[in-house]
């Protein structure tokens, strides 16, 4: 604790003690805390007390006060968990009897206030510390705190019972804690304490598993679930013993409305060292989850159980029937295609199912549950075992067509989005299985009827684009794949980058994108997309009323001049790359939204880095205006610009390029070409700006630039000043005004400071008063104090703001006030 | 009651309903698909339609090269368009008494049925209705005379030539029920016969009947119509639509109890959803304007091209449609805008509360402002000098048939960058583009048919519940291309009674009641006597008179006096000689009771056997009979005193009104 902080916190905790204080902020409380529980962490605790007996006075302050705050006990409470977390300083307060004071909860201020949520929970918080040591425990024992622990995890309030569950699993589990384990075993008296423990907590959870209260048994599951991943021998077998019969119980029981704490018990269970034995049975459970009446409720267990790392193939395969059972009983209702899903588990089920789907309001949750599963699926290395992808995929895309009106049958499906919804994400994933190649055609077919379809919400229109753009990277490219794009995809996205909603235009215009992007190598691509009629339009939408659609217009514009390539795009006939050019500069120079302008940038910058500079392209002018924006990304991603243009004339590779050698470049050679472009008055205009991350990321390239040139003193000439600043006013008057002022802050003249630093030989002087007509880049670089400027930079804006000293200040200040207030009021 | 069917066109219906000794026509539309069969009137000379060639039967006998021309691959007549008119053989149309109009677009036969047909009845429509439906007969006549065709051609509808014609000319139907166009006079003097109602307006025909035009949200004073009696209610639903657009909403509510629901037009294009034609409409509109291109509108010069200027007027700015300018081009452009403007209580509420402001209420008024919407009566005159490319046309005949459409889509068909867009139901767009053929221009069919769908109209009628519905045949089953949809059909309980042209249906439901009317004299001569707690009767004795389908019982006259003398001409009728009822009686027998009463007068054996109507009483000493039952008491004894005794005994038990 520094020694500022370590002054301020007797006082603060006095404040706190005061029952009048009213405490501002909740907030400040919970960040006090982290901070103590920092300070604990990194410090010793017990000297933390030791060295402030401001703590245990505070705490026995709140705990003796008559009518403490509920926000400030349950502070000390917590507060004191934290301390005794370590055994000394657990002793240290025994010693104070602050301790009993605190968790003692059966008599004095506890008592009092246990009626408050919030202290029942801070106690159950400050417990959990408590019984990390073996002493800690002791005390838990000896003062009977596992009743009320016990009764705290049927409490009314979520986070009293939360907290009931995560003390009770640390307090099964402590046995095995690294730092107990050796007193468990060692310490008779300890050992048969935690075995009195666990038979009450063991006891407990059986009672509740069987309980007639829905609620109870659920945190019965839950804590149950919480305790069996770290639970060992022998206990782990008692503990199942005494659960398995009312768990069975459990799942048999319908509606069984906990499948969900069920299957996450039996997952935990899976994880033990339980799962191979025999008698423990948890296999044989895991397959009764599968026998619900309810459908919903067996898609749910089947999609639990298929990502269980342990489970057996079988079982597994019995799963996944239960999940592709509605989907493809569906689709095979008017294909006539005998579905491959018949096991003898599934037929029992198949006549509710089969009730279910020719309801509009429960096949629609239904179907969007199987579909979800179906597409978790994708993710997992078996995926649908014997049964062939194709014929999933066929599935879905059959039920999509029934969303479009298309299918002969199930006319109740017409026109529901949420269906095509999943649909069209199941198709996404499922892009990435074998053999999807095949039937690509069959599946960008159903995915074009999506994206013409008039009446598809803009949602759906979104997602038949993502999954066109997946399916259409699956196998080589083809001819098939030119008609598609030529005949079908291009004319109806055209029609999309026109239409009424904004959303879809936009969304039309990102995909143009990718897809421009995913192609870029490819010439049949390149020649369709330049006869395609697409670009007239991309660039009208430059000037779309809506600036989100404006800046995809640009993005787009620009990838397709990047994917077009130099021959394309340097085709006099075409004068594309002009055109989009001085439409992008006029948009920098004139569009009201910084989207639009931010993205013109990008698409310079992207330009410069995969390509030569455009030819008509103006970047001294792109620099000046972005430079000068009022929208600081904007000038941010100036920087970017200007990065990749001094990259670019120094040879210098990108950050995530490879290095094209190590040679460096010729100084001069690189100082001249900087100095055509103008870059280093743009740098030195946003080292000086208002934003910080403007002015950071400003300094960050002056320091990379002064690296990557090698520059050391006389490494380079001196030259006149306004070739290096660019002969523009700002640049330079703004260096001059920086060095004034710090030169009044040192209240040291500039030159002085100069004449510090070493290696200056070059003996011009580079001070506000006496500016030189002559300087070299290094001593312009040099004077500018870069490093610990970019320090202070780095330091977020708030830093101040949110350091514990301010965070104390605070507090006492809010006291100050409330005092003055009361002043005040007589 | 019955319902004669003279159209059995879903939307363009023309119904007559005999109710109460009335006769009542409901709608007059006019089938002007019949006009797709014949060559587009060009209004400037065309190369294209001039010089086609002449039909010939492939052996040479028929030779119809005067009627009939031969052009892209398909046969059209050449003379004036004609139309199908409502069927006027299945019932004498002077007989009909009146009209009633529900939208404009089904009073296009009306001239047809008011003029040479000897009808002297009454038209009612809404205002908005009349003005309009005016319009666009007005345009409709002027389009036909514009362009003067003297040659009729009749010759291919003899039967025998017909049958050997190529399709699809040889497969149209009722072709001698094909008339020409009206002229201006026939709709002056058929308009003249219309009366003017008001939404609610409750309106007497003869005493039996009274009608009531509801708002039915399809169009400008479009109207469902309500025509009931005291005790019956016949509702007819003719274009209505639940989609907010610009008319007033539909009244449901007043549709609720009806005896028999007629339901006709319903959309036409029932899988497509309108919001969704009309983003296509923008989108292609906008996608043709960016690339250079124009766009032609082929509509009716009122109604959806409301909603359309108003759907660009909040489109254009987003999409950047700045530059190019609209043109609404029809003799009646000019008075369709204004006349949108002042029906303002006929408008939804949103739109009516704007002229509050002030503010006109469609937006159009501001696209006319600024000069990006221009309206022109026709292409010659001043819109031929200030015509910019590239834009947007607004204009008619949806058929593409005659009207100024005619010349843009000869002059922008050989062009791929320019779009036709196709938005009004009515005409299939392939058959309307086929004279046009072989066409560059790119076709975009969005049909924006905002009128009830079946998914709506099954729950409309869910909610108003009438115990019979008669629909146009292709509502009962799904639309021929698309069978496997049961859900585009009408599925109600009972079955809806289908019609189709010429049908004549009776009605299922027969009148039980009419209501009478008690004179103030009579009624204070009647005896009440209360039968239940709250209800009492009493009999009466009158003269019923009927006369204009009012009922009214008068007390019986006094016999008169003995006529002065004998040379009376004609036979006065008597009155009916007036006799005092017998007394009714009234109640039931309770037998428990009358057996003690029957013990009391010393009738001790009584032997009670049950029936299946009540009980037979055996008085064994007497040998006598009681016979008890639900609806009668009858008494069978050889005696005389016995019976009278035995009568008075059950009398007791009874009321004596």
């Amino acid at each position: 604790m520094d020694g500022d902080c370590g002054a301020l916190l007797p006082r603060v905790l006095k404040v706190l003690a005061d029952p009048t204080f009213d405490i501002p902020d909740d907030t400040c409380l919970e960040k006090l805390l982290d901070w103590l529980q920092d300070q604990a962490r990194l410090e010793d605790a017990q000297s933390l007390v030791q060295e402030h007996p401001c703590i245990p006075h505070f705490i026995s302050a709140v705990c003796t006060s008559e009518s403490p705050d509920a926000a400030i006990l349950a502070f000390a409470v917590k507060f004191t968990g934290i301390l005794a977390a370590n055994e000394g300083a657990f002793l240290r307060l025994d010693e104070t009897g602050v301790i009993r004071m605190v968790f003692g909860c059966e008599e004095g201020i506890m008592k009092e206030m246990w009626e408050d949520p919030s202290v029942r929970s801070a106690w159950l918080h400050g417990l959990g510390g408590l019984v990390q040591h073996e002493r800690g425990l002791r005390f838990f024992c000896e003062s009977g705190l596992n009743r009320v622990a016990l009764e705290c995890q049927h409490d009314k309030s979520l986070f009293v019972t939360s907290g009931a569950n995560n003390l009770l699993a640390h307090i099964l589990n402590f046995a095995c804690l690294p730092q107990c384990e050796e007193s468990v075993q060692g310490d008779v008296t300890c050992r048969s304490a935690w075995d009195r423990l666990t038979v009450d907590i063991v006891k407990h959870i059986s009672d509740t598993l069987s309980s007639d209260a829905q609620f109870q048994r659920r945190q019965a599951l839950k804590l149950l679930a919480l305790t069996l991943p770290g639970c060992r021998r022998p206990l782990l077998d008692r503990l199942w013993a005494a659960v398995l019969g009312p768990l069975e119980l459990q799942i048999k029981m319908e509606p069984n409305s906990l499948v969900l704490p069920v299957m996450e018990t039996l997952e935990a269970a899976s994880r033990t060292d339980l799962f191979g034995q025999s008698d423990a049975r948890i296999e044989d459970l895991i397959e009764a989850m599968l026998t619900s009446g309810d459908p919903n409720k067996v898609i749910q267990s089947a999609s639990a159980i298929i990502h269980l790392e342990q489970c057996s193939e079988s079982l597994k395969r019995k799963a996944l029937d239960f999940i592709l059972q509605p989907l493809l009983l569906i689709s095979s209702s008017s294909t006539d295609t005998p579905s491959p899903v018949n096991g003898d588990s599934v037929k029992v089920h198949r006549a509710v199912l089969e009730g279910q789907l020719t309801q509009k309001s429960t096949c629609v949750p239904l179907l969007s549950l199987s579909l979800t599963s179906v597409s978790k699926l994708t993710s997992m290395e078996f995926q649908f075992m014997e049964i062939p992808e194709q014929l999933v995929i066929g599935a879905v895309m059959e039920l999509l067509w029934m969303c479009l009106g298309e299918s002969k049958t199930s006319t109740h499906l017409i026109g529901c989005s949420r269906l095509q919804r999943c649909c069209l994400d199941a198709l996404s994933n499922l892009s990435t299985c074998q053999g999807g190649s095949a039937i690509r055609k069959n599946v960008l077919e159903a995915l074009y009827h999506c994206l013409r379809n008039p009446d598809s919400e803009p949602t759906v229109l979104q997602k038949s684009l993502q999954a066109v753009l997946k399916w259409i990277c699956v196998g080589s490219y083809s001819s098939e794949l030119t008609e598609f794009l030529s005949q079908d995809l291009f004319p109806v996205l055209k029609r999309r980058v026109c239409d009424v909603q904004w959303e879809v235009r936009d969304s039309t215009l990102e995909f143009i994108t990718q897809l421009s992007a995913h192609f870029t190598d490819n010439s049949v691509y390149r020649e369709l997309l330049d006869c395609s009629g697409i670009l007239p339009l991309l660039l009208a939408s430059a000037e779309d009323g809506e600036s989100y659609v404006r800046a995809s217009a640009i993005a787009a514009l620009g990838q397709a001049v990047t994917t077009l390539g130099p021959q394309g795009v340097q085709d006099p006939q075409s004068g594309l790359q002009d055109d989009v050019v001085t439409r992008l500069m006029t948009i920098l120079a004139e569009d009201s939204e910084g989207f639009s302008r931010r993205a013109v940038v990008k698409v310079f910058t992207s330009w410069l880095k995969y390509q030569d500079s455009p030819p008509g392209l103006d970047l001294h002018g792109v620099l000046s205006l972005g430079s000068d924006d009022l929208d600081w990304e904007v000038k941010m991603y100036t920087l970017e610009l200007a990065e990749a243009l001094i990259n670019k004339s120094l040879g210098l590779s990108f950050p995530n390029e490879p290095s094209p050698g190590p040679e460096r470049p010729d100084v001069t050679e690189a100082q001249k070409k900087l100095e055509e472009n103008r870059v280093l008055p743009v740098l030195l205009k946003n080292l000086f700006d208002y934003d910080r991350p403007v002015a950071h990321k400003a300094c960050q390239l002056l320091l990379r630039l002064r690296e990557d040139l090698g520059l050391t003193a006389g490494s380079c000439d001196s030259v006149e000043a306004t070739a290096i600043l660019g002969g523009g006013q700002s640049a330079e008057e703004m260096v001059k005004t920086w060095l004034k002022k710090r030169a009044n802050s040192k209240s040291t003249s500039a030159s002085e400071s100069l004449q510090k630093t070493p290696d200056r030989t070059a003996g011009a002087c580079v001070a506000a008063s006496d500016w030189p007509t002559k300087l070299s880049f290094w001593e312009l670089l040099n004077c500018l104090d870069l490093e610990l400027r970019a320090q202070t930079l780095s330091l977020s804006s708030d830093h101040v703001v949110t350091s514990p000293r301010s965070l104390m200040e605070d507090i006492l200040s809010a006291a100050q006030q409330s005092e003055d207030n009361m002043v005040d009021c007589y | 009651m019955k319902l004669y069917c003279l159209s059995g066109h879903p939307t363009l219906p023309c119904n007559v309903l005999k109710f109460k000794s009335t006769t009542i026509m409901l709608d007059c539309g006019l089938d002007t698909t019949s006009a797709l069969h014949f060559l587009p009137l060009p209004l400037v000379h065309s190369q294209l339609f001039s010089k086609l060639p002449g039909w010939v039967s492939k052996d040479g006998a028929i030779n119809l090269d005067k009627e009939l021309k031969e052009c892209a691959g398909r046969v059209f007549v050449d003379s004036q368009p004609e139309f199908c008119l409502p069927e006027q053989e299945l019932l004498d149309l002077s007989t009909i008494d009146v009209i009633l109009i529900s939208n404009y677009h089904c009073m296009m036969a009306l001239p047809y049925i008011t003029e040479n047909t000897g009808f002297t009845g009454t038209v009612y429509a809404t205002e908005p209705t009349l003005q309009i439906g005016r319009l666009l007969m007005e345009e409709l006549v002027a389009f036909m005379e514009r362009v003067p065709k003297a040659q009729s051609a009749t010759c291919w509808k003899n039967k025998e030539i017909q049958r050997l014609l190529p399709g699809p000319l040889k497969d149209a139907v009722d072709v001698w029920a094909w008339k020409r166009c009206y002229g201006t006079q026939e709709v002056n003097s058929a308009l003249s016969k219309v009366q003017l109602v008001g939404y609610s307006q409750k309106v007497e025909l003869f005493g039996a009947v009274q009608v009531t035009p509801l708002s039915s949200g399809y169009s400008l004073g479009s109207s469902n119509w309500i025509i009931q009696s005291h005790h019956e209610k016949v509702s007819y639903v003719s274009g209505s639509s639940l989609l907010t657009t610009h008319p007033q909403p539909m009244d449901q509510t007043s549709l609720k109890n009806s005896d028999v629901l007629i339901l006709t037009g319903l959309t036409q294009i029932p899988t497509a959803n309108p919001d969704g034609m009309l983003g296509e409409f923008c989108s292609n509109l906008a996608m043709t304007i960016r690339a250079g291109g124009n766009v032609l509108v082929p509509c009716y010069s009122s109604g959806v091209i409301y909603d359309l200027l108003e759907c660009l007027y909040q489109f254009m700015d987003s999409a950047n449609l700045g530059s190019a300018p609209f043109y609404f081009i029809s003799p009646v452009a000019n008075s369709s805008l204004e006349f949108s403007q002042i029906f303002a209580e006929w408008l939804c509420q949103n739109k009516q509360s704007k002229v509050y402001l002030p503010e006109p209420p469609f937006p159009h008024a501001e696209l006319i402002q600024t000069n990006k919407l221009k309206h022109y009566p026709s292409i010659h005159g001043d819109f031929s000098s200030e015509f910019r490319q590239p834009c947007v046309v607004f204009t008619g005949h949806p058929s593409l048939r005659f009207g100024d459409v005619v010349h843009f889509m000869e002059l922008w068909g050989k062009s791929s960058l320019n779009t036709v867009i196709f938005t009004e139901p009515d005409f299939s767009y392939l058959d309307a583009l086929a004279p046009y053929q072989p066409l560059a221009m790119k076709c975009v069919y969005c049909p924006i048919d905002t009128r009830l769908n079946f998914h709506q109209v099954t729950k409309l009628l869910k909610e108003v519940q009438p115990v019979h519905v008669v629909c146009p045949e292709p509502y009962t089953q799904p639309p021929p291309s698309q069978s496997h949809r049961s859900d585009l059909m009408l599925e109600l309980q009972p079955a809806p009674m289908p019609y189709r042209r010429c049908a004549v249906l009776s009605l299922p439901f027969r009148r039980r009641y009419e209501r009478i009317h008690l004179l103030p004299e009579l009624a204070k001569s009647l005896v009440p006597s209360e039968i239940k707690p709250g209800i009492s009767v009493a009999t009466v004795s009158a003269v019923l008179q009927s006369k204009d389908n009012k009922h009214v019982l008068q007390p019986v006259p006094k016999a008169a006096p003995a006529p002065p003398s004998k040379k009376r001409k004609r036979v006065i009728e008597e009155p009916p000689e007036l006799l005092a009822p017998k007394p009714l009686l009234s109640g039931a027998v309770p037998l428990e009771p009358f057996l003690a009463t029957l013990h009391k007068h010393g009738i001790m054996e009584v032997k009670v056997e049950e029936t299946a109507d009540g009980h037979i009483l055996h008085l064994q000493a007497e040998d006598a009979l009681i016979q008890l039952e639900e609806d009668g008491t009858h008494i069978v004894s050889d005696s005389e005193p016995l019976r009278a005794t035995l009568r008075d005994l059950v009398l007791r038990f009874l009321q004596k009104l």
